[in-house]
């Protein structure tokens, strides 16, 4: 502080010739001082000198009393001092930026450049120092202004007490005043230059933060434009009242980027395949959205995998039976090839044996109707025998009668022979050979009456043979009319037999035709089954495929992924 | 009859002859048999014209070449069923005491010689039924029996004198 009290320390002067100073009798009338010395090389200074009536003769004065001034330095210092710390403003501005003891020399040289009698650039200089610190440490012009009223005060006070005359003290007084109103002049110009630049600096400062806060906004913004979110506002770079913003713009983007941040991790861990993540954090607003979105997403995903996975399970297993029964099916369609080629070797022995049939079946009819017209025949036949047999009963009818008559006869021989008999027997003796050819008589009449009885007997036989085969001839001509009308309906039915057969082939053909097709859609069920077994074989390694492709993800088995599993489970059992 | 008296009576020797001969006939299943020195004639069976008031055995009278003679039912005689005559029944005409009487029986058989040791006398038996008037004696020929009748007793004598009076 008051660097320029080092530079310009004052010539120190005999506290001697200070008491000559003041013993000199001051006059009203102008008293001659040896001049001071102005020697300011700022023309601009120089003008402002002139206009506040600063002459090389003020400093003349001032120097006179120099003395004076070295002799009782420490009074004013003191009497400052302790002005000074009488008000706790100023106390507070001194102990904070320096001390009295560190001040005390510095304000000494200060004071004694007052006495020096010379105005020079370095003089300048150490008030613009003055001022330039004052402003610095935002010590406002009063102090100094109070400094000087405080010296000038001590000073007169001092010059009374040495009993200066009232000219001195006039003369002092005008030059001291008006040296005090160019020093305090200076130092308020040096304090405003020094404020004005501040100001200045302050304001180009500001511009040059607004500058680097616009460009760092703007570049912010415009990377936050391109996505990029990390970047951050350095905010201590900046004076507190803008680094709150900053540090909130900060926060903003803080709070922008952490769910970006938390969804991007979780976006990487989904991309990584593992679905049990969550945004966990506690946001608001479209973060809250954009969580439960992602969220909402994550569910439906696990749920939609759980169900592919599921369904991938399902579509393994049903491709397993679907090639399992494919593989069967074809089995089972080469078996029904071969079926088929047995039965169409079947069909084809079936149909040359209902064409031997139809066949068999029109000689059948031929010969049922040979056998009709035999049985015919055969009817007539009987007949013709039952007449003959009647005529042989007439016969035996009249032979019967004849045969009678000679019964008769013999009868009537018999009598006779027996009468002779009798005769002869009568006549004794003489009647003996008569009696013997009465006795033959008798014999002949006898036989013939036995050959009559015999014949007649054989007759009757005869006829009870005739009358049975009479009878037979009947009972033959009527099984001979059942035969007819048996040959009749046997007739019908092999007619009967033989549209069947016609109707057999045609329907045979029919079969064959119909084989043929079984045939020809058993090859293309072949083909199908293979294909469809390969198709199956192949959906079967696409499905380990998508298993393996969605084992790839871990999937949450809480929540919503039971839940879904729940429900699939449901659904299995519903099915 | 008398002829045959005479006959016996002139020829002791043809008579001789006679004995043991008879004129066999069958009634039913058995043979029967009577001398043949009663038998006049056989015939055939005729037109028998009934006569009223006659006992039952006696079923008329035939015309035989003019001479009316009385027959008798053998079968009814004997007591047994009547029978329908046919062609083979017979009229055995035999002279008793002079007088002519057919016997209608069943059919005539032949003339036999029986012996006179192979005939045996009826059995004693029911004669108090007088069942056994008619039978003279039962023939043996080889091991069939001829009940061998007694002509004369084959007619009661009130019916003799009945038939007497016929003629």
């Amino acid at each position: 502080m008051f660097p320029f009290f080092k530079n310009k320390a004052p010539t120190p002067s005999a506290p001697g010739e200070n008491k000559d100073v003041t013993e000199i009798k001051l006059h009203r009338k102008k008293r001659s001082y040896p001049p001071g010395k102005i020697a300011v090389s700022d023309a601009v200074i120089r003008e402002e000198l002139k206009f506040l009536g600063l002459t090389e003769r003020d400093l003349g004065v001032v120097k006179a009393w120099k003395d004076v001034a070295q002799e009782n330095m420490d009074e004013l210092i003191d009497a400052f001092y302790a002005h000074v710390q009488n008000f706790p403003q100023t106390r507070d501005i001194l102990h904070k930026h320096s001390s009295v003891e560190r001040q005390r020399p510095l304000l000494t040289a200060y004071v004694k450049t007052l006495f020096s009698g010379v105005i020079d650039d370095d003089y300048l200089e150490m008030r613009q120092r003055v001022g330039i610190v004052h402003e610095r440490i935002d010590l406002s012009s009063s102090y100094y202004i109070a400094m000087y009223e405080i010296i000038r005060t001590v000073f007169f006070n001092t010059l009374k007490d040495i009993c200066a005359s009232d000219e001195e003290i006039q003369d002092f007084s005008e030059s001291f005043n008006r040296l005090i109103q160019v020093d305090t002049a200076l130092t308020i110009r040096a304090f405003n230059a020094a404020r004005l630049e501040k100001v200045e600096a302050g304001r180009k400062k500001q511009e040059k933060m607004l500058k680097n806060l616009s460009d760092e906004i703007l570049g912010l913004t415009e990377n936050a434009r391109h996505g990029h979110l990390e970047q951050r506002i350095d905010a201590h770079k900046y004076d507190p009242e803008v680094r709150d913003v900053l540090l909130s713009i900060n926060e903003v983007m803080d709070v922008i980027l952490e769910p970006v941040n938390e969804a991007l991790s979780v976006l990487k861990e989904m991309a990584e395949g593992n679905l049990d993540v969550r945004m966990t954090g506690s946001y608001e607003g479209d973060h809250k959205q954009l969580q439960d979105s992602l969220n909402t997403t994550i569910d439906r995903q696990n749920e939609l995998l759980i169900s592919i996975a599921s369904a991938v399970k399902q579509v393994a297993g049903g491709s397993s039976q679907v090639s399992d029964v494919s593989q069967s099916l074809s089995q089972s369609t080469t078996q029904q090839a071969s079926s088929l080629q047995e039965i169409t070797a079947s069909l084809t022995e079936i149909g040359g044996q209902v064409q031997q049939n139809a066949e068999n079946s029109g000689q059948a009819h031929d010969l049922s109707r040979e056998t009709q017209e035999k049985g015919e025949q055969g009817k007539e036949r009987m007949i013709r025998m039952s007449e003959a047999m009647d005529e042989v009963k007439k016969s035996s009818d009249q032979i019967g009668k004849i045969i009678k008559v000679i019964d008769e006869i013999a009868f009537q021989t018999n009598l006779l022979a027996l009468n002779a008999a009798v005769e002869a027997a009568r006549a004794g003796v003489h009647g003996k050979g008569f009696a013997v050819v009465a006795e033959e008589v008798r014999n002949l009449a006898q036989r013939s009456a036995r050959a009559a009885r015999e014949t007649t007997e054989l007759i009757e036989g005869n006829n009870d043979k005739v009358n049975r085969g009479i009878r037979y001839a009947g009972e033959t001509s009527a099984v001979f009319n059942e035969i007819v009308s048996a040959i009749d309906k046997i007739s019908v039915l092999i007619d009967e037999i033989s549209v069947a057969s016609r109707e057999q082939s045609i329907g045979l053909k029919e079969v064959n035709t119909g084989l043929a097709q079984i045939d020809r859609a058993t090859q293309d069920n072949t083909a199908l089954s293979e294909e469809s077994a390969a198709a199956a074989e192949e959906l079967s390694s696409q499905a380990e495929e998508l298993r393996g492709l969605v084992s790839r993800f871990k999937l949450r088995v809480n929540g919503m992924g039971q839940r879904a599993m729940r429900e699939n489970e449901t659904v299995f059992d519903y099915n | 009859m008398e002829a045959v008296e005479e006959a016996v009576v002139l020829e002791p020797g043809v008579n001789a002859a006679n004995e043991g001969q008879f004129l066999t006939f069958m009634i039913g299943e058995q043979q029967y048999g009577v001398e043949i020195k009663y038998v006049t004639e056989i015939i055939g069976i005729q037109n028998i014209t009934s006569l009223p008031d006659l006992p039952h055995f006696m079923k008329g009278i035939i015309n035989l070449r003019g001479k009316v003679i009385p027959v008798v039912d053998v079968r009814l005689r004997f007591g047994m069923e009547e029978r329908d005559y046919d062609e083979r029944t017979c009229i055995i005409v035999v002279s008793i005491n002079d007088t002519n009487v057919g016997l209608v029986v069943d059919t005539v058989a032949e003339v036999m010689n029986i012996p006179e040791e192979s005939i045996e006398p009826p059995p004693k038996v029911n004669s108090k039924a007088n069942g056994n008037r008619f039978i003279y004696g039962l023939g043996k020929v080889q091991d069939n029996v001829q009940i061998l009748l007694d002509t004369q007793k084959l007619l009661f004598d009130e019916e003799l004198e009945q038939l007497s009076a016929i003629t």
